[in-house]
């Protein structure tokens, strides 16, 4: 077995213990007061623990590449983005498991998560412009042009449909803008995404497909996640908030095996 | 000197574990149209071949980094001149 083959098993074997308990409870098996236990400390711990590997992941693949390389500085934005969603979770963690309170929204938390979301953007977009420039049959701008206009009206048409509840239900300024903001800052991530899964499934079957698949599932799932939070919340389904768990730590998993799967390929 | 199609063959073989064998493929083709190389073509020059190589070396730092490239193009040289001796 590689290297890589490895590790894939172990972020698998690992992501698949983290969700187990969230995936019990939503077949109706949650476990009492020790299953609510496990899921506090295995939630938070490992929500943190993949993000905070993939901000590894992300400074590591930008330290390895050459200062004039334009993929150093996609890699050194992504890691700042990601470095700023896994302090976010600390904060978190330190309200759930630490202090054993319910974390208040809007939290010292969102400070760290909104502004990543500009980062990931940004560092998402240099990746395009960087692949783009490679000289390799990636696609042609005009045929990112399309897929990004696609992708921006699907996002708005789902935007709509998805956050009409959530303004339906009153609640203060600050905490509407937040779950209006969420869900909004997560499609508009989809566009960079979505194009560069285009770019990315012409590696099918490569080393450097398994880093952007990682990578970009990693982002497919934290925007799924989001948006199923906000609209569960909103329309009072809160029963299925462990589904967005289970989404929010395959999430962050994937994010961290596309990111260290960088630095693999860099330095194997 | 092998034959264009052989050394070809190499460079798409070396390059699949990290491009996957399509973008391998499809890179070979268009750095081919766009140095003028007839890909089933007679014999490749000395001077084709390092061009393609330089063409696929230039894209390939920036998937997989400078360092890794030039070991990799090392390896495709090494290949070919094996095949070419063979």
């Amino acid at each position: 077995m590689s290297r890589t083959a490895r590790t894939d098993a172990l972020f698998l074997v690992a992501a698949l213990v983290a969700v187990t308990p969230f995936v019990l409870q939503l077949a109706g098996w949650s476990g009492g007061g020790l299953g609510e236990e496990l899921r506090l400390y295995v939630g938070n711990v490992s929500k943190l623990l993949f993000l905070v590997l993939a901000a590894f992941g992300a400074a590591r693949s930008a330290a390895s590449f050459e200062p004039d390389n334009p993929m150093r500085s996609s890699w050194r934005i992504m890691a700042v983005g990601l470095a700023g969603f896994a302090a976010g979770e600390a904060v978190l963690v330190l309200y759930q498991a630490v202090l054993r309170v319910t974390s208040p929204f809007p939290s010292a938390a969102d400070l760290f998560f909104v502004p990543s979301y500009p980062l990931l953007l940004a560092g998402l977009i240099r990746a395009i412009r960087a692949y783009g420039e490679s000289g390799y049959p990636v696609g042609s701008p005009r045929e990112r042009a399309l897929t990004a206009g696609a992708t921006a009206v699907a996002a708005a048409l789902a935007a709509y449909a998805m956050l009409k509840p959530v303004v339906a239900v009153p609640a203060p300024a600050l905490e509407m803008l937040l779950n209006v903001a969420y869900p909004v800052l997560d499609l508009a991530l989809l566009v960079p995404v979505v194009i560069l899964l285009r770019i990315a499934i012409r590696f099918r079957g490569g080393e450097v497909w398994k880093v952007w698949a990682g990578l970009l599932a990693g982002f497919l799932l934290s925007c799924a996640a989001d948006v199923l939070f906000a609209y569960f919340n909103a329309s009072g389904h809160e029963s299925l908030d462990p589904l967005s768990d289970v989404l929010f730590i395959l999430s962050y998993a994937a994010l961290a095996r596309g990111a260290l799967g960088q630095y693999q390929l860099l330095r194997s | 000197m092998p034959k264009t199609k052989d050394a070809l063959d190499t460079i798409v073989a070396v390059l699949s574990p990290y491009l996957g064998e399509t973008m391998a493929r499809s890179a070979a083709r268009a750095h081919c149209e766009k140095l003028g190389i007839v890909a089933d073509g007679a014999d490749i020059t000395r001077e084709q071949l390092d061009a393609l190589l330089r063409k696929f070396a230039q894209g390939l730092n920036i998937f997989i980094g400078r360092e890794k490239s030039a070991a990799v193009v090392g390896e495709i040289k090494a290949a070919v001149a094996a095949r070419g001796a063979s």
